[in-house]
């Protein structure tokens, strides 16, 4: 999903892992991540908003944001989700 | 990637939440969608049926060569809202997005129940952040990956360093810049093919200023937000002069409301706009 969003500009080297950071690792631009909430809202739907998560955080902070966050994240929003 | 033809390209669109439609626009030059998709979009969409997309020419949106003048960009504008079946709109424009948000609403007042306007510059051709931007060589910006090399060449043609990309960039912009050569590298090859081919720069300058009468006769309320710091001050009190339903809110810091005060710019207008 990643490799999709980042397109023919992927020449990281290294595996992704948990600790990869978007911002400083993979270099990811603004209207990337708007293309990643995409991702994740065609793959989840309502069950993950990723966008309402990254808007209440200051730059900085999405600055620094790891892949294991956001998988975190997600791991979070599926548990809460409550079983048919 | 959502992607939508309209008055003939290919534009990047998105949309978040459902309720009445709001359409969102950025500013010219630096600005893409994401500047409100991270920003006010998603406090708007616990209420509103939000669509952003990024102007001709700017984020992922196709290369348009022509087309930069208000009329125009009015008419993307238009083309990319008959989604909404003719149901009025309410707009929300930042910087030049904010000026083609009110073009719109001036020629289709019929088409817009309310309008906020943050930051736009008047008469379009006020304003020193895209000033600064226009004034730099390009070839500048394309050979200057690194940001020591583009400090070094924006001193030598004459400028201070920080103080210029200080002037051009949203604060924390600048080090996120700065902190990534991909992105520094993607973000002028962008400026770098909006100066060199296309007619953004000649038409920004040839645009009309609104006349007094045009934002006389606009009977809907609008929003005016504008940084107590910034070169676009001026249009402000303007606005809050001559628009019959006006008022103008002055926020602590400059141009890039979205960026610096993000929080209390969505509380603003998503009052505004339920009021």
């Amino acid at each position: 999903m990643i490799r999709e969003v980042i397109g023919e500009d992927w020449d990281l080297d290294q595996p992704v892992t948990a600790k990869t950071s978007f911002a400083n690792d993979l270099e990811l631009e603004s209207i990337e991540f708007v293309a990643l909430a995409e991702k994740l809202h065609g793959k989840y739907g309502s069950d993950v908003d990723f966008v309402s998560w990254l808007s209440g955080k200051e730059l900085d902070q999405i600055i620094q944001l790891e892949v294991g966050d956001v998988v975190e994240y997600i791991d979070r929003c599926l548990a809460s989700k409550p079983t048919a | 990637m959502s992607c939508v033809e309209a008055n003939g390209l290919t534009f990047h669109v998105q949309e978040l939440g459902q309720g009445p439609p709001v359409a969102m626009i950025h500013g010219m030059f630096l600005g893409n969608l994401a500047s409100w998709y991270f920003s006010v979009a998603p406090i708007l969409a616990g209420e509103h049926r939000v669509l952003m997309y990024d102007l001709r020419g700017h984020g992922r949106s196709e290369r348009a060569t022509t087309g930069y003048d208000l009329d125009t960009q009015a008419a993307d504008l238009r083309a990319l809202t008959a989604r909404f079946d003719g149901q009025p709109l309410d707009l929300v424009g930042h910087s030049y997005g904010g000026l083609v948000a009110l073009r719109f609403a001036v020629d289709h007042p019929e088409r817009v129940r309310r309008l906020a306007i943050v930051e736009a510059p008047l008469p379009p051709q006020q304003i020193a952040e895209n000033r600064a931007v226009l004034g730099l060589h390009p070839d500048m910006m394309l050979e200057v990956m690194d940001p020591a090399r583009l400090r070094a060449a924006i001193g030598a043609a004459g400028h201070d360093a920080d103080e210029l990309m200080g002037r051009l960039l949203p604060p924390g912009m600048k080090d996120t810049l700065l902190g990534s050569k991909r992105r520094l590298r993607n973000f002028f090859r962008g400026l770098h093919f909006l100066m060199t081919e296309t007619t953004i720069g000649r038409d920004v300058e040839a645009e009309r200023d609104f006349t007094s009468a045009e934002l006389a006769n606009l009977e809907r309320p609008v929003l005016a937000v504008y940084g107590e710091s910034s070169s676009c001050r001026p249009a402000g009190d303007r606005l809050a002069a001559e628009l019959p339903q006006a008022r103008l809110e002055i926020m602590p810091c400059g141009h890039y409301v979205l960026g610096e005060r993000p929080l209390e710019l969505a509380e603003l207008i998503r009052g505004f706009l339920h009021g």
